[in-house]
């Protein structure tokens, strides 16, 4: 009985079986699938961010004056100041990226608090920034688009640090698992991204009608 | 023990937050489907309103909404979704997993998707329809000549739907390069998963342009914006850039996974291994590459340089190549074999014949003069549906026939599926090989009716008795899957003799896939002599095999998520949202801390 019962069970016998019971239970970097998810998150935003980029240079390769007549040019106080907090704020989020590759709860925890204060702080100026762009977004479309431009990339911002707040909480109060330090990583990798998509965007907004 | 694992929660609610991605698929599969029966109708009614001359069926403005709908609903609700809904379906069990790489994002996309196409008919239905056209071309659907919240719905529309196909094509992306069976190196892969991971990139390249251009649309007219309004600095020609650089590439997001249903129903019925295999792959990456440089090809009558246009006119033609490739592959994989001339292989021929005639005249209608001349004429319109439906209808069609007796269990009958082919194939040429002629004779798209004296009534008549036609042979082969998925002979696991993993596991398969999960050892498993197998999975927690992403390699072993109730909550709160924006922007106010507050639900522990 047993017998026959092992002989039909298995019809496609396997001669050689993979074992996979010693692989370890977590990944990292691009051995981890949430790090493709977040690669292609990135290249999602980033093609919005090109898309804007072309729609900016487009409505200025048309139109007569840029800034058009009466607008003054956008104000780089606020702008500059915020360039220099970003970048800044990459600092502690590359602290809290190589805590977590160390699995070190209390080091992590420390530096996301810092980079969310100083995420925080990159929404106050972007709203400084918006009311020294000297424009609405409702009278030409030279403000429709940097005020989308600004716009968007702002959205990228707050969803960063709710991100960061929520990664707060769990290192501090939630039940911790090896994939939460992934996420810590991965949610590292996206700042990055919103940081280096500000450069270029900067320049356009700030420079390029500064530049004739 | 796997069962238990891998399976539903109990009560209604554990099949609302299933993350099975089969059920989720066929979920998906059938509601575009859902979606296209109601386009299609809407297109029969169209047929009657041209069938006579001065017909008064419809007033202008109806019709207008009719074409309006049916494009839309046939591009972003049909077509789109029922490729990814197969690709959700077939992939994982293709590669050999247990699911998709983020169940609960999945389901997620699904709501979405479901309340996008609701959010659009039910604005048809009460009378809040957009008119402006499937691409909604400025300054028309500017709120200036388009007042209502037509065109509001029409531009949240896409942004759902668009949504949930990113939500897809990311799914399919990260699950294709990570989950492959040990051993399922990129060269090993079957072309339809290549086809769906090339539709998946083309997805996550093409889509942010139209959830750009339709954003700013709504906010020209929600916010006062004024990105297409030439008075105050903005532009119509860059509306027309921004939806084709979107709009061309999505034909091809909707053909490339049709290429692919027809490699596998080609091998399958040959029984023998695809003919060019690198050069088959190598044409769906060009074909989906190139699907990115001819997108103003749509806007030659718009006015461009004399080098744009000449370059847009050389990159049209150029596509023709790659699928030229493709075609002359699968003759060669026919050539010399007694294919068996089922079903599916039916639909390939017919896709052969209908195709050919539709990539000619696009070859035709990539040349500027002639362009010029048959723009907005019904030469385009029969240039369209040769593609699409031809294209990636049939093939569609074929598709099903071949893998529902693996959804299903049960084969479907033969006697059905040969007579729709014939009255589809039939009704179609019959339909829309008179728009040629209608076309080169001026007749303009888009007008609701013509008069008497312009000699266009019996090519119309005829075409629409095509379009009954079509419609008997859709009924017959409803009427086939019917019957066959009640009384249909039972399939077995590989009732064709295939040589892909899907064919390796039960009919319908379980809920948990392969047990136990495979190793493959060449690009024809199923033809292999011996299979591997891997041990060492976790079968009390839903635990699954990750590889290399292109070695396919064993990396690590990881534990997928289960059913929650969150993605539900937030596809509950974006709708909300994304509705509410077409009333008030204020929404966005009340509406993302909705999203917040689920999303934390999502990802708390």
């Amino acid at each position: 009985m047993t017998d026959a019962r092992a002989a039909t069970a298995e019809p496609r016998a396997a001669p050689a079986a993979i074992d996979a019971a010693r692989l370890p239970h977590v990944g990292w970097g691009p051995a981890a699938a949430v790090w493709w998810a977040v690669w292609s998150l990135i290249t999602i935003e980033g093609t919005v961010f090109v898309l804007l980029v072309t729609v900016y240079v487009y409505l200025r390769g048309i139109a007569t004056a840029w800034p058009p007549e009466g607008i003054r040019l956008p104000g780089l106080a606020g702008s500059t100041a915020n360039v220099l907090l970003l970048l800044a704020s990459v600092v502690p989020t590359v602290g809290a990226h190589r805590a977590a590759l160390r699995r070190d709860r209390r080091a992590t925890t420390h530096y996301l608090v810092v980079a969310t204060v100083l995420s925080l702080g990159t929404i106050a100026l972007r709203g400084v920034e918006l009311a020294q762009l000297h424009v609405r977004w409702d009278g030409h479309a030279y403000g429709s688009i940097v005020w989308t431009i600004l716009g968007t990339h702002l959205s990228h911002l707050v969803a960063s640090t709710l991100e960061d707040v929520l990664l707060c909480l769990l290192m501090r109060f939630g039940p911790l698992e090896d994939r939460h330090y992934v996420d810590v990583t991965v949610s590292a990798l996206y700042w990055y991204f919103v940081v280096a998509a500000w450069i270029p965007l900067y320049l356009l907004v700030y420079w390029l009608p500064r530049a004739g | 023990m796997l069962e238990r694992t891998w399976g539903p929660g109990p009560g209604w609610l554990g099949r609302l937050t299933d993350v099975d991605h089969k059920r989720v698929a066929i979920r998906y599969v059938l509601t575009a489907v859902a979606f296209g029966v109601l386009a299609g109708l809407l297109s029969l009614v169209m047929r009657l309103q041209l069938a006579v001359p001065d017909n008064r069926l419809l007033g202008p403005g109806t019709y207008n909404a009719l074409f309006t709908i049916h494009g839309t609903a046939m591009m972003f609700l049909f077509a789109v979704p029922v490729m990814q809904g197969l690709g959700l379906y077939l992939v994982p069990l293709m590669i050999g997993t247990r699911n998709l790489a983020f169940p609960r994002l999945n389901v997620f996309g699904y709501y979405v998707f479901l309340a996008g196409g609701l959010f659009l008919f039910g604005g048809f239905f009460l009378h809040a329809s957009p008119r402006a056209g499937w691409f909604s071309y400025v300054p028309l659907a500017s709120l200036q000549f388009s007042p209502g919240k037509g065109v509001d719905i029409w531009a949240q529309t896409i942004t759902f739907t668009e949504l949930a196909a990113l939500v897809a094509a990311v799914e399919i992306v990260v699950t294709t390069l990570k989950q492959r069976a040990p051993g399922m190196r990129l060269g090993r892969m079957p072309v339809l998963v290549w086809a769906m991971l090339v539709m998946s990139v083309m997805v996550i390249l093409a889509m942010p342009a139209i959830m750009v251009a339709s954003t700013l649309l709504a906010m020209d007219r929600l916010v006062e914006t004024h990105f297409f309004i030439p008075e105050r600095g903005g532009d119509v020609v860059l509306w027309q850039h921004l939806f084709w650089f979107f709009g061309h590439p999505e034909v091809y997001i909707i053909f490339v996974p049709a290429l692919g249903f027809v490699s596998q129903i080609l091998v399958a019925f040959s029984r023998r291994p695809l003919v060019g295999y690198p050069a088959i792959v190598g044409s769906l990456v060009t074909t989906g590459g190139l699907g990115f440089a001819l997108w103003a090809h749509h806007m030659f009558a718009a006015g461009m340089s004399h080098g744009q246009s000449v370059f847009f006119m050389v990159a049209s033609m150029a596509i023709a190549l790659p699928t030229g490739i493709q075609i002359f592959c699968w003759i060669a994989t026919l050539w010399g074999t007694r294919p068996a001339l089922r079903t599916p292989l039916l639909f390939v021929v017919g896709f052969f014949l209908t195709f050919v005639l539709g990539g000619l005249t696009g070859v035709v209608l990539a040349s500027v003069p002639v362009d010029l001349q048959l723009h907005d004429t019904f030469f385009v319109v029969a240039h369209l549906h040769y593609v699409l439906i031809g294209g990636a209808v049939f093939p569609l069609l074929g598709a099903l026939w071949y893998w529902l007796p693996k959804m299903s269990g049960r084969l479907m009958p033969e006697p059905a599926g040969r007579a729709s082919v014939a009255l589809l194939v039939a009704g179609f040429h019959l339909t829309f090989f008179p728009m040629h002629q209608l076309g080169l004779e001026g007749m303009p798209r888009r007008v609701f009716t013509y008069g008497r004296d312009t000699g266009w009534a019996g090519l119309n008549l005829v075409a629409t008795g095509g379009a009954f036609v079509i419609l008997a042979g859709l009924l017959v082969y409803v009427a086939g899957l019917a019957w066959g998925l009640r009384r249909g002979r039972l399939a077995g696991p590989d009732p064709w003799g295939a040589d892909t993993l899907e064919w390796a596991t039960a009919s319908p398969p379980p809920s948990y896939n392969h047990a136990p999960l495979p190793a493959v050892t060449s690009r024809h498993p199923l033809w292999a002599p011996a299979a591997t197998t891997v041990t060492g999975i976790r079968s009390e927690v839903r635990e699954i095999l990750v590889t290399t992403a292109g070695h396919a390699a064993p990396s690590h072993r990881q534990v997928l998520d289960g059913p929650a109730v969150a993605p539900l909550l937030l596809s509950a709160a974006v709708t909300a949202t994304l509705v509410g924006v077409v009333f008030t922007p204020w929404a966005i106010v009340w509406g993302s801390p909705l999203c917040f507050a689920a999303l934390t639900l999502w990802f708390w522990p």
